[in-house]
């Protein structure tokens, strides 16, 4: 463990950050960190390790972590919980993901999240813009779960008060999500910008509580389709690019409405 | 550890200072008595670092296959090149080494490591096992073909060379091998089906059975944590590797000292020698920033030019200060003395094409016998004989010749024109590199040195730090071997030898016929050594205990049951409801058995509480009974979130509460993944307790489990698992992606989509204890077309462990 610097709540997140930017892993035991500044992991290779899912709630709209243009880093075990001063995104993997150099995103050394998820709302009242923020070329997103709640603490859901644009956007080309869920966003669940993209698993649900149609351009009508999934290029680029990727495997499951979808023990779904 | 800035603040003097100590010698004449007042010169000839370079470009002329013009411009380069290296690094590219099967170069090899011995130059010979320039023939033969050709071919070129080259790149960029997908070859598959620690240590085991004196050595490109951990994994495996090689080809600009120490911090604190096996500065253009691997950098024309070689020569002032000063450095090699032939094109010569030593040379020769040596020194021994050596002049570590003054025309320095004695062995009985013509005693005496003493200081106290680390425990006699060494006369020529060590600094001596391979010179300076006594005061210590906090409770098998039982109660008594709380918690099993067939083990799982077993694999941590996560009436398992279990192994025994323990239920939803479990039993997802029992899931990896039931789960994915005799059922969407015995593709009808291969992954790092007790973490490589799980074959593949 002496490449690690172990976390506690409480830590200021100055200490966190000079232990990474001594080389340190970081540990981070259980418990609900409020960050004002961003952990900053600026190191190839970083592993940041959350235990009993760790929890990092931002304070004042500050983006909770950032991961630099570096390969290699792994991020798993964190929870990811927004504030309620919006803030941009969540967790920012890289800051672009063509700017070249010999460190940046590697297929054979490549950036992975497991098991992270992200809330806006539930606890308490919370607002980010964007959940998380993929720019790393290569990145694995193993198990995330982006979700703006649509349950919680009494006066912290609502149109208004737990707002959040989209869940999870993806400007890095060849990456790959080994499971991927995310619900209730606002504007579009994925936006999915980069090239040669995979993903393996894909869950998704609109939002139950647009108010309207037209703002419900989010919401369950015929624009679901598009704002469920959105690539840069519409759908036909996204048809080109599943095309190069004959392993491409997306099943967009949406749980329209727990009401419309009944089940009994013969384990069949009506809806 | 603080940052090595030596380089860059204070005199080049304070900058090797760790590298240069005093030593009094007595000098005696043949017979063994001391000759007090006498004058003497202390001479140095040769650097105990070593200062290496290719020697690719000397085959032809050792050969003798020039002549005329090409046979000079040679010579020439060759002139050039032994005034300034020490070391020469031979190219034992397989592929070029033997394009004809069994019709290896070895005679021609063998002669141009005997010219470069001639000349005082010592040989390495790079590399015995690398996955690039392999011969064609290899290509398609069954793989334990393969194995065994490569290991044939290591015992081959060991045995062959040994006596004439003792130092090896035994196996070469280890991070990469497995996974290299830039070409065609046989050891690329070879090393992905043993792993990379296997491979690692069948190079290493082959060329020491081979040669147990060749100094054997690890050596990669990838200078990340990956390597580190590589490293990490290689020494605990219990393969003695004797040096750690670190590649630094800059084409795309130097890294500056910072980034230089920084990186050469995080390698030296496994105590062992670091040697900068590859180094490369250009002369000219750089490469772009964004070529990953430098092989993808193909110009037609990369031109030397003037502000480039200024900038090299700045460049390589300050590469070889730095590392010069960095204590754990041994030795730095340059990959390249001239721009003709140099690799990519690149102008990363030291001498332009046409043989003129470009600004580059003249620094590096500056350092190396102006700076950095120390001129000819005459003392006067006092009324016992003895005179203090070393320790003035700046100089590196280094070794020296003491002579008896008759006149100032024997004092000479040249460290050319070598000659050596043929098949003169060193007192250990290895063969030495060769005798300075300068030094044989035809013009003067060479007196012998007995009884020396060292009084350097030991490391700066940073690098003694870094002794801390675990080595194989191969190499604990050779920590313990004196720094220096006295010997017997060795020859009719009455010299007798001191064997000088130069110390690595992390607090490790070593041999000095092996360090050096030099007979019959006086080391002088046995520099910065650290002496036994130090060594054992730098003792691992036992690591301080990890403070993971209050919200992490460690059981181990010891403790008594119901202890266990109640605690985890309490956990989840208080977790069970509480979704949006703040509450969290991890419960942690050390290795061993928990629970029994008549006295189950109930893990119930509340929110946002983990649940990991300690061990190194799944195996390590057995549960008779369940780790338990339920829907709830009302609800189902629609809102089962935020907790997880991983890395053990679940022997269902069902509790009083049979309904939820009678298989294993992991009923959850989102954000509750199940990694690394072997469920020996059947797996249910679904919460068939509960009422109404929806259930909107769910992840599962790298796992096994003996038959699962999908259930109610609208959705779920299964990735590189097991699932034994099979699975049942899905209800809108099942993905199955790496899984062993998944039901095949049916989409839309089951709703099953399957993916034969995972294309690729990186499991999640985890939290073990190792046979220490001491905590750890573990981070999974990448794979890539991966089908089942990384733990079924052994141990999950990692060199990034930490």
């Amino acid at each position: 463990m002496s490449s690690f610097f172990v976390a506690h709540p409480g830590d200021p997140i100055a200490r966190i950050n000079s232990a990474l930017a001594q080389g340190k892993n970081l540990l981070m035991t259980p418990g609900v960190y409020d960050v004002a500044q961003s952990i900053a992991v600026k190191r190839a290779d970083t592993v940041v390790l959350g235990l009993g899912l760790a929890t990092l709630t931002a304070q004042d709209g500050a983006v909770p972590m950032t991961v630099a243009d570096v390969r290699g880093v792994d991020i798993a075990g964190l929870t990811f919980d927004a504030g309620t001063v919006d803030s941009p995104t969540l967790l920012r993997i890289g800051s672009g993901h063509d700017k070249g150099g010999p460190h940046v995103a590697s297929a054979a050394d490549p950036t992975a999240l497991q098991d992270v998820f992200f809330r806006i709302g539930g606890p308490h009242v919370g607002k980010a813009t964007t959940s998380l923020e993929v720019n790393s070329d290569h990145t694995i997103l193993d198990d995330v779960w982006a979700w703006r709640a649509d349950h919680g603490v009494p006066g912290s859901v609502g149109w208004t008060v737990n707002t959040a644009d989209t869940g999870v956007v993806v400007n890095g080309d060849d990456v790959t999500a080994t499971g991927l869920f995310v619900e209730h966003y606002q504007k579009y669940n994925v936006v999915w910008n980069g090239e040669r993209g995979r993903t393996v698993f894909f869950q998704n649900e609109l939002p139950y509580d647009a108010p309207d149609q037209a703002r419900g351009a989010t919401g369950r009508s015929t624009a679901g389709p598009r704002t469920r999934w959105r690539t840069r290029s519409g759908p036909t680029k996204r048809g080109a690019s599943a095309a190069t990727s004959t392993r491409t495997s997306t099943r967009a499951s949406t749980r329209r409405s727990r009401s419309r979808c009944r089940t009994d023990r013969a384990w069949s779904c009506t809806t | 550890m603080t940052g090595a800035t030596t380089s860059t603040g204070g005199s080049p003097q304070q900058a090797v200072a760790h590298r240069t100590g005093e030593t009094v010698l007595t000098v005696v004449d043949h017979h063994g008595t001391p000759l007090a007042d006498t004058e003497v010169t202390v001479e140095q000839t040769r650097h105990a670092f070593g200062f290496g370079n290719i020697g690719f470009d000397f085959l032809e002329l050792a050969n003798g296959e020039l002549t005329g013009s090409a046979a000079d411009a040679a010579e020439h380069l060759a002139d050039l090149y032994t005034d300034v290296f020490t070391t020469a690094t031979l190219p034992f590219y397989w592929g070029r080494f033997e394009p004809e099967r069994g019709r290896p170069d070895t005679a021609r090899l063998r002669r141009t490591a005997e010219w470069f011995r001639d000349r005082g130059v010592a040989l390495k010979g790079h590399p015995l096992v690398w996955h690039t320039v392999q011969p064609d023939w290899l290509l398609g033969l069954p793989l334990d073909e393969v194995e065994r050709l490569q290991r044939e071919r290591i015992r081959r070129e060991v045995g062959e060379f040994a006596g004439l080259v003792d130092t090896w790149d035994a196996i070469n960029e280890v991070v990469i091998m497995p996974v290299f997908d830039n070409g065609d070859n046989a050891i690329t598959p070879l090393a992905r089906a043993k792993g990379r620690i296997p491979t690692i240590r069948m190079a290493f085991e082959e060329a020491r059975a081979t040669n147990p004196h060749a100094t054997l050595l690890l050596n990669d490109f990838d200078l990340s944590s990956a390597y580190e951990c590589l490293i990490e994994g290689v020494l605990e495996a219990g393969v003695q590797i004797d040096a750690i090689g670190l590649q630094t080809h800059m084409h795309q600009g130097y890294w500056g000292e910072e980034t230089m120490l920084a990186m050469v911090d995080r390698f030296a604190r496994y105590g062992l020698p670091l040697h900068l096996t590859e180094t490369s500065l250009v002369s000219g253009d750089l490469m772009p920033a964004h070529i990953v691997d430098l092989n993808d950098h193909q110009v037609p024309s990369w031109p030397s030019t003037p502000e480039g070689e200024a900038r090299q020569a700045d460049e390589v002032e300050r590469h070889y200060r730095s590392l010069v000063g960095h204590p754990a450095v041994e030795s730095v090699t340059y990959w390249g003395i001239t721009d003709a032939g140099a690799w990519l094109g690149a102008p990363i010569g030291l001498v332009r094409a046409d043989g003129s030593p470009k600004p580059s040379y003249e620094a590096l020769r500056r350092l190396v016998k102006d700076e950095w040596w120390t001129a000819p020194t005459v003392l006067r021994t006092d009324e016992r004989g003895g005179c203090r050596c070393g320790g003035s002049g700046g100089s590196t570590g280094r070794t020296c010749v003491v002579r008896r003054r008759r006149s100032p025309s024997v004092v000479r320095r040249g460290s050319r024109n070598w000659s050596r004695p043929p098949g003169e062995r060193t007192a250990d009985g290895r063969r030495g590199a060769g005798l300075p013509r300068a030094s044989r005693p035809s013009r003067a005496e060479v007196l012998t040195a007995r009884s020396v003493r060292t009084g350097p200081p030991g490391p700066p106290a940073r690098y003694a730090a870094a002794t801390h680390h675990r080595r194989p425990s191969t190499s604990a006699p050779r920590t313990a071997t004196s720094s220096l060494r006295a010997s017997g006369h060795v020859s009719a020529r009455k010299q007798v030898s001191v064997y000088s060590s130069i110390n690595s600094s992390a607090g490790r001596t070593r041999t000095a016929g092996r360090a050096l391979g030099i007979v019959a010179v006086v080391g002088a300076a046995a520099l910065g050594v650290v002496g036994p006594a130090q060594l054992a005061a730098a003792a691992p210590p036992t690591p301080p205990p990890t403070d993971l906090g209050p919200n992490v409770l460690v059981f181990s098998p010891d403790m008594p049951q119901a202890d266990i039982q109640a605690k985890v109660d309490a956990v989840y008594d208080r977790q069970v409801d509480d979704e949006m709380g703040t509450g969290r918690y991890a419960l942690l099993f050390k290795p061993g058995t928990y629970g029994s067939a008549s006295d189950p083990l109930d893990v119930r799982v509340g929110y946002n509480t983990e649940v990991d077993g300690l061990g190194q694999d799944p195996s390590g941590v057995t549960i008779n009974g369940g780790v338990t996560a339920t829907g709830r009436n009302g609800s189902g398992s629609l809102d089962t979130f935020w907790r997880s279990v991983s890395n053990l192994t679940i022997k269902v025994v069902p509790t009083a509460d049979a309904c939820h323990t009678g298989n294993e239920m992991w009923a959850v939803s989102q954000a509750a993944p199940m990694r690394r479990v072997d469920v020996k039993d059947y797996t249910t997802f679904m919460p068939y307790c509960e009422s109404p029992n929806y259930a909107s899931g769910g992840f599962v990896a790298d796992s096994a489990r003996g038959r699962a039931l999908n259930g109610s789960q609208q959705q779920f994915t299964v990735r590189n698992t097991d699932l034994g005799a099979g699975w049942s059922n899905g209800v809108w969407n099942q993905v199955f992606s790496g899984d062993l015995n998944a039901p095949a593709q049916s989409f839309p009808v089951p709703p099953y989509t399957t993916l034969t291969a995972t294309p690729v992954s990186r499991e999640k790092p985890y939290l073990y204890v190792d046979a220490a007790g001491a905590y750890r973490v573990f981070v999974p490589s990448a794979r890539t077309n991966s089908v089942g799980t990384s733990w079924a074959n052994g141990h999950t593949e990692g060199p990034r462990c930490r």
